[in-house]
This record gives structure tokens, C-alpha cells and sequence, in this order.
């Protein structure tokens, strides 16, 4: 019973799904049908437009000559853009009275075996004497006279009296061989005397000159325009309106007979292509049916069926009762003692995994190092002049590629570490270390950004402090790590601190047990950290602001790799933060890992004197800029405090001399071309002025003259450079006058 | 015809110096902004006829400035070609939506930042024709309608 209804609702859903599925196959034809024709309708287009441009060649020139008209050719790539034409070709018309002539004329011309073909007494000929490419397939065209066969003749003439593009009926073109031998038809548009298209038909029948056409193999055109699918339909072309085998162009298919099952599909379409019809027949072949036909209805019928039989199946298990169950059970259990052997073998598979991504990554980096070590050393070798003499741009372009490489360089050395810390290939390597050296050394690291953005780096180191065992190499890379992000994150002219100190932290296993750590701070008073972002910051390749508004550089590995190294020594890393406000690192280092005999290293010890750096940071250059077109200016200054400058601006010759007595910059880039006082002028007041004299100033002209040059140096300007001004080159400038 | 003026918007001069590299011996007048603030700020002085936009900019990045500068009516038909490492088909089309008009990925390669430039300046041009040739039509019209005045009073 359950199985006679079950069986008859599967029957009613596969025949709905057999309609569905018919229309959606119908769909489905019908926008491939689509697609092929306008894509040769589009084709058909843009070979029309090939010989609109070299009927434009035409025009231009009165009469192109054969060189002429072969360049042109030739930057069309016919092969690569226009797949499917044969060649792009002239056919001139020859008036019987100047036949012998013009044969005379075009055997000069390097063609001794030329002639008119075929042979015979006609008026007009008309002879194709340019053919592109002129390869030996095009070559058998040279010199025959299309006007002596009707059915190019006649499209000939339809071009010529309608002014326009007209195409041929089904003809074998000259070019076939013997051999597969193609349907083709050629594409004609006329060219007239006075180049534009006479207005009666009078007068362009006498005006005509030639044509310019273009022979087309129908295999060759249809090839490309079937697309992805080639194969699936079956494409018949027609010349005229009527299906006739003796019209038959084209068929793609040429496996014989085929039966998809889908004949109703047929679709027949008429096309008119430059006012010549075609009729294109296209059928389904078994490929396509196959692709997208027929299966839903299948599978729901399969289906259904299957699922009638398993609700019987099931009533039935569920009338017999619990020894079924319980054998079930029993099998259950086994399935799941062999599960956990599977994920057991799985687990093991997972670490030898990750194991090889490590060893993997390890070697990878190696092998990218090796050349980059090239790439760095040649660089370097160049900008020494080892190789050759170099001008100031070649320094500037080798300078990027400098630090370009050294940042690419830094990127794989920071992979290459946590690779390596990560597959536990890393051996400390502890030494006695005086914290003050490593922080001074480690302070050297960042000390450029810092001055950079103006902030002052305050170091207080406890003062007794004893040599520790520590890996020096490693928690250098550490507090590297830290102060270059703490520079980093902070705004310009802000504080970081480093404080390193002995201190007690309670061990996890009671208050009462206390021992002593060295504790390294790193405070900022930066961007900070939202709390929900501390959980991420110790990840591999994660950086808290998102990808596209990336104010900070950076790999995001700094902190892992940070994390990975305390954590090896048996430390740890604590962070409090507070967005907007700053944050605080602490790096602690358990003291069972210091110096056991702090005494006897205390007296090697030289207490170390750090230089002073927490005075304000040296400043960078200060530039005057005059220039009085807004938009240089604001190149220029954007340019140059990208690089690290600091710019005074002004507009014109009075303000430049005021603005160098009251701020004395270390550079004046001076325009000389100013409204007001001159810039000559003002480099000679500027030179008048003791203070000033021997600021360098680098003038800066529109005029490319080589006397310019002369009257800027003498205005006592000691370099020049003209408009446009190369920026790199300029920089270059700037740098070599001020290490003067 | 007057000298093309490219506008290079890229919070790193490096990138710039690349560009200049590439576009050497090429009669263009470039110009360069630190930041897409300073693009927006001084477009009147920049007077672009293309703009090279980086995306990852601190601050505001690339994708904000173009949208900014085609919601100016008097820049929105400047082409803006957007230069970014991002490549999936997601950021590209980010960058279109938010009005570019064509994007270049890094590493800039030379061929392709010279046709590129070349093109979108072709479609400023011909833009900018279309535009003189919109003014001429209403300049006549107005003309035209001046003379029928004219005419109507007369009458």
C-alpha cells in the first residue's frame, strides 16, 4: 500500500521535472544559439572596419603604394586580432587601353612574372595587385581579375553602385589548393577617385578606382565563433534565404549523422551581413545533450522509486523489532573503535604535516635569501661605481632597489625565524649580557625612525644590575621588535620609554613563593590596543588595523616572534593597553636563568656610560622652498616630507629672504621665475647677508638655456636644475650639497 | 596641444620616483601628493588630467579618495587609475564601484603604466572635445534665442 502511493507521487513530480527540464534545455539552446550569431555579426563588424581603415589609408594618401599598404597591413595583426580573414588586398581597375601599360608598370615594380589572369579580351579588368599578408597561399591571387567571374563581379558591382560594403555569394576562393578545400566569399568596399562617395550612380560608376577587399575561408571565420562549447551544435551556413545543399557554406559538424533526441530544437535563422543574406541551420548534437539535458527527470524518477522502496523497507524494520537494533548497536561500536584508529592515524599524519610546512617554509626562505643576496650585492657593488661610473638617477633608481631589497630581505629573515622557532630548530645560545649594552645597542635600531618622527626615547636602566645568561642575539631581536613598534604606533614628537629593572613576581603556586625576574618595559604613548585585539596581537600575520587602511607597515610578525623567543628563554610577555592612550609591554625573564655568580661577573663589568638618549633627538633638515606655482609647490613639499624633510614655504623673493634671516634653513631650493622680486635677485640678497652666505641654493628655471645656467651660478646659487624637475634628482641634489 | 599633467597620489615617494623612472622622455608634467587629503585639498592646483591613486594610504585610503573626487562635479570626469597590490576580484571591484575608472597592480610594470596612461588620456580628450563641442552647441543656442528676441520685438 505505502508503496503503490509513494510510487505514484514519484511518477507525478518526474513529470513536472520532464516539462521543467525540457524548457530549461530549450533556455538554455536558445542563448547558445544567440551568443554564436551575434558573435558573427560582431566578427563581421570588425572586419568591415578593417577595410574602412585601409580605404582610409587610401584616401589619405591619393593612392597608397605597395610598401605603404603593407605596413599598414602588417599593424593590423591580422592573425592575432582578426582571426578568420584571409588577407587584406586591393583589386584596381584596369581599363583595356592601358592593360599593356600598367602589366609594364607592375613588372617593373619587381614582379617580372606578372600577368593579368585568366587570360582573354575583356574591358574593364580589374587586377588584385596588393594582397596582405603576401604569403604563397595569397600569392596564387596576384593579378587575377575578379571582375571576370559573376559571382564576384556582381558584388563588385554592388559595392561600386551603392557606396558601400557588399559581400559575395559562395564562391572557392583562388587561394585553395587541392587540398580541403574550403567554401569561401570575399568582402568588397569600393574607393573612389575624390575619396568621399560620389552622389549619383553616374558618377560612381566612372570615379570607381578599385576596391578594397578581403578574402574570407568560411572554415577558417566559423572556427573561432562556435566558442567553449565547439562540438555541441551542429552550425549549417547558407548562402541566400533558402536552405539548398548546393548553397551549403559551412557545417561544423562533420561526424555524419547524429540523433540527439532533441530534433525539436532545430532553429533555423536568416541574417542579412552587409546586405547579403545568409541562412544559418543549427541542430543539438549528442554532446549537448548530454551536458545539460535530460537528467533531473531521470534522477528524480531513480530517486523516488529508491525512496519508496526504503520507506517500505523501513516500516518493515520497524515491525521487526529491537534484536535488529540491538545487532546495530554492536556493529556501531566496532565502526567506532576503528573511527578512532583512523583519527589517531590522522592526528599523526596532521604533525608529520605541519612538521614538513615548517622545514618547508625554513628551506624556502633560504633559497629566496640566496638570491637576494645577489640582487643586494650587485646593487651595492653598482652604486659603488665597482662596475662603471654611474649618474645621480642611476643612483637614485639603484638606491630603491637598495632599500626595497633590504625590506624584502628583513621580511624573509623574520619567516625564516619563526619557521624555525616553530619546528624547535632553535638552540639558545646564552652568554653573560650586560643589559646596558644590549639596550644601547638595541636603541641604535630605531633611533633613526625616532628622530625621524621627532620622538624622544627615555631609557632608565637599574643601576646594580648584574651580567645575565641570556641569548644576547635573540632578546636584542626582541627589544628591537618592541621599540620599533612602540616608535612606530606613536604619534610625531611623542615619549617611549624603556625601563629595565629587577623585580618579584608570585609564583602560580602561592603567594608565599616569590622570585626574581628582570623585567624589560616598553611603554608608548601611541594608538593603542582595544581589549577584544590583545587575543590576536602574539598571532602569526596579523595586524590589528585591516588590510586596506594600513597606516603601519610591517609583516605582522613582529610579536609572534617576540612571544615564540621569551617564551623559549621562559619568560613572559604581559600587555596593557588602552586605546588612545598607549601601551605598556613587559617582557619578564625568570631569574633562575641569570647569571649564577653575579659577583664574579660584577667585577669584569664595566658600568657603561649610555650616551644621552633621552635629549631631544638630532632634527631633520629644514628647507626653504620659493616657488610661486601652487601646484610644484605642493609637489615639491609633499615630495620632500615624504622623505623626511621639514619645509618653509614661500611664494616670493621678499618672503624667501625674510623667512632664511628668521629661520636659517640648511637648504633654499629657490624658483627663479618669481613675480616680484626675481629669484637672481634674491639669491643676491641672500648671499649679501653674512649669516646666510653659505646656505647652499639650488635654483630652479623653466628655461632650459644653457646662459641660465651661467647667470644662476654667478647670482651665487651652487647648483641648478631646469623644469621639469626630476624629484629623485633633485633629492639626490639636496643630499650631496648638504653633506658638504 | 598643451602638456598632460598626471597627479601621483601615494603615501610612499618611492612609488613616485618609479613612475617618473618609467614616464621618462614622455612630455608629461607630473605631480605628487603624500596623501589623499593633500590630493583633495589642492586639486585646483594640481589641475590633473589623470590621477595615479595608490590604495593603501594611511589616513583616508585610495578607494574613499576616489569616490571623493568623483563626487566633485568639476573633477568626476578626470580618469582616475587606481594602483594597488590588492588583486582579488573583490578589491577590483571595490575600486570600480567606488568610481575609478582603471587600475594598474603592483609591481607597476613600464608597458603597461605608459598604454595605460595613454589610453585614459585619449578618453579625457575626447571627453573633453565632446564637452567643448556640448558649450558650443549651448552657446549657440543661446544666440539663436537672443536673435529671435530680438526678432519678437522688432514685430
Amino acid at each position: 500500500m505505502i508503496l503503490v502511493v509513494a510510487l505514484g507521487a514519484t511518477f507525478g513530480v518526474w513529470h513536472l521535472a520532464r516539462e521543467d527540464d525540457r524548457r530549461e534545455i530549450k533556455t538554455n539552446f536558445d542563448f547558445r544559439v544567440d551568443e554564436t550569431i551575434s558573435r558573427l555579426e560582431q566578427r563581421m563588424a570588425a572586419y568591415e572596419q578593417v577595410l574602412r581603415g585601409v580605404r582610409g589609408l587610401f584616401v589619405s594618401l591619393k593612392f597608397a603604394k605597395r610598401d605603404e599598404f603593407h605596413a599598414y597591413v602588417e599593424s593590423l595583426h591580422l592573425e592575432e586580432n582578426y582571426k578568420g580573414i584571409q588577407g587584406v588586398g586591393f583589386s584596381l581597375i584596369v581599363p583595356k587601353s592601358q592593360k599593356d601599360r600598367h602589366v609594364a608598370t607592375i613588372r617593373k615594380d619587381g614582379f617580372p612574372g606578372y600577368t593579368l589572369r585568366p587570360k582573354g579580351e575583356r574591358n574593364p579588368y580589374t587586377s588584385i595587385i596588393y594582397l596582405e599578408p603576401f604569403n604563397w597561399r595569397n600569392q596564387r591571387a596576384f593579378g587575377y581579375d575578379m571582375f571576370s567571374e559573376p559571382v564576384r563581379r556582381a558584388a563588385m558591382e554592388q559595392a561600386r553602385d551603392q557606396g558601400k560594403t557588399s559581400m559575395s555569394g559562395k564562391v572557392v576562393l583562388v587561394q585553395e589548393t587541392d587540398k580541403q578545400v574550403q567554401s569561401g566569399f570575399l568582402m568588397y568596399l569600393p574607393v573612389y577617385k575624390k575619396g568621399s562617395t560620389p552622389v549619383t550612380l553616374e558618377e560612381r560608376r566612372t570615379q570607381i578606382i578599385g576596391w578594397v577587399y578581403a578574402p574570407f575561408r568560411m572554415g577558417d571565420l566559423m572556427a573561432g565563433v562556435a566558442g567553449e562549447h565547439t562540438g555541441e551544435l551542429d552550425f549549417r551556413v547558407y548562402d541566400g534565404a533558402e536552405v539548398a545543399d548546393s548553397m551549403q557554406m559551412y557545417e561544423s559538424y562533420t561526424g555524419g549523422r547524429h540523433e540527439s533526441g532533441l530534433s525539436y530544437l532545430r532553429t533555423v535563422k536568416r541574417l542579412e551581413i552587409n546586405g547579403h543574406p545568409w541562412t544559418l541551420v543549427i541542430d543539438p548534437l549528442p554532446s549537448f545533450a548530454e551536458r545539460i539535458g535530460g537528467g533531473k527527470p531521470k534522477v528524480i524518477g531513480i530517486a523516488g522509486i529508491g525512496l519508496s522502496l526504503l520507506l517500505t523497507l523501513v516500516t518493515w524494520l520497524l515491525a521487526t523489532g529491537r534484536k535488529r537494533a540491538l545487532a546495530l548497536a554492536t556493529e556501531m561500536n566496532c565502526e567506532l573503535t576503528e573511527r578512532n584508529q583512523q583519527l589517531d592515524f590522522a592526528n599523526r599524519r596532521l604533525s608529520r604535516a605541519t612538521r614538513l610546512r615548517d622545514e618547508f617554509l625554513a628551506n624556502m626562505s633560504h633559497e629566496l635569501r640566496t638570491p637576494l643576496n645577489a640582487i643586494l650585492g650587485m646593487t651595492e657593488a653598482l652604486q659603488e661605481e665597482v662596475i662603471g661610473p654611474i649618474v645621480d638617477h642611476q643612483r637614485q633608481a639603484l638606491h630603491t632597489i637598495e632599500v626595497s631589497g633590504n625590506h624584502l630581505l628583513e621580511l624573509i629573515n623574520d619567516i625564516l625565524d619563526l619557521a624555525k622557532i616553530e619546528a624547535g630548530e632553535i638552540v639558545l645560545d646564552c652568554v653573560p649580557v650586560s643589559m646596558q649594552q644590549l639596550c644601547k645597542s638595541s636603541l641604535l635600531f630605531v633611533k633613526q625612525l625616532a628622530q625621524q618622527k621627532s620622538i624622544c626615547l627615555e631609557v632608565s636602566i637599574q643601576a646594580d644590575l648584574p651580567y645575565f645568561l641570556l641569548d644576547e642575539r635573540r632578546i636584542r631581536q626582541v627589544l628591537i621588535n618592541l621599540l620599533n613598534n612602540a616608535v612606530k604606533f606613536s604619534p610625531e614628537g611623542g615619549d617611549v620609554k624603556l625601563t629595565v629593572r629587577l623585580d618579584q613576581t608570585t609564583n602560580n603556586n602561592g603567594a608565599s613563593l616569590k622570585s626574581d625576574v628582570l623585567l624589560i618595559e616598553v611603554i608608548d604613548q601611541g594608538i593603542g590596543i582595544a581589549p577584544e585585539d590583545i587575543g590576536k596581537l602574539f598571532q602569526p600575520f596579523v595586524q590589528i588595523d585591516g588590510a586596506l587602511n594600513r597606516q603601519y607597515s610591517g609583516t605582522g610578525l613582529g610579536l609572534a616572534m617576540v612571544k615564540q623567543i621569551v617564551e623559549l628563554n621562559g619568560g613572559r610577555v604581559e600587555v596593557c593597553s588602552e586605546v588612545g592612550k598607549g601601551s605598556r609591554f613587559a617582557v619578564s625573564l625568570p631569574c633562575d636563568k641569570l647569571a649564577a655568580s653575579t659577583t664574579e661577573l660584577a667585577v669584569k663589568a664595566q658600568l657603561d656610560t649610555l650616551p644621552k638618549l633621552d635629549e631631544s633627538p638630532e632634527k631633520p633638515h629644514l628647507l626653504l622652498l620659493v616657488e610661486d606655482n601652487e601646484a610644484n609647490m605642493y609637489t615639491f613639499s609633499s615630495y620632500l616630507k615624504a622623505k623626511g624633510y621639514r619645509l618653509l614655504l614661500a611664494r616670493d623673493g621678499n618672503e624667501a629672504v625674510k623667512l632664511a634671516q628668521a629661520n636659517l634653513p640648511s637648504l633654499i631650493l629657490m624658483d627663479i621665475q618669481l613675480s616680484g622680486v626675481d629669484g637672481l635677485a634674491a639669491i643676491r640678497r641672500i648671499r649679501s647677508d653674512k649669516k646666510l652666505a653659505n646656505i647652499p641654493i639650488i635654483a630652479l628655471t623653466a628655461l632650459a638655456m644653457p646662459e641660465d645656467r651661467e647667470r644662476c651660478l654667478a647670482a651665487g646659487a651652487d647648483d641648478y636644475l631646469s623644469k621639469p624637475v626630476k624629484l629623485s634628482q633633485l633629492v639626490g641634489k639636496i643630499q650631496k650639497l648638504l653633506l658638504r | 596641444m598643451a602638456q598632460s599633467s598626471i597627479l601621483v597620489v601615494d603615501d610612499e615617494p618611492f612609488n613616485f620616483d618609479v613612475v617618473e623612472l618609467y614616464l621618462r622622455g614622455l612630455d608629461y608634467n607630473l605631480h605628487y601628493a603624500a596623501s589623499g587629503k593633500m590630493a583633495l585639498d589642492y586639486l585646483d592646483s594640481y589641475q590633473p588630467d589623470i590621477i595615479l591613486l595608490d590604495v593603501m594610504m594611511p589616513e583616508m585610503d585610495g578607494i574613499e579618495v576616489c569616490k571623493r573626487i568623483k563626487s566633485m562635479s568639476k573633477w568626476q570626469t578626470v580618469p582616475v587609475i587606481v594602483v594597488t597590490a590588492l588583486s582579488t576580484k573583490d578589491d577590483l571591484a571595490r575600486c570600480l564601484e567606488a568610481g575609478a575608472d582603471d587600475f594598474i597592480s603592483k609591481p607597476v610594470n613600464r608597458i603597461e603604466l605608459r598604454a595605460r596612461i595613454n589610453s585614459m588620456l585619449r578618453i579625457k580628450r575626447q571627453f573633453d572635445s565632446m564637452d567643448n563641442l556640448v558649450q558650443l552647441q549651448y552657446s549657440t543656442i543661446d544666440q539663436l534665442e537672443n536673435a529671435l528676441d530680438e526678432h519678437q520685438n522688432q514685430l
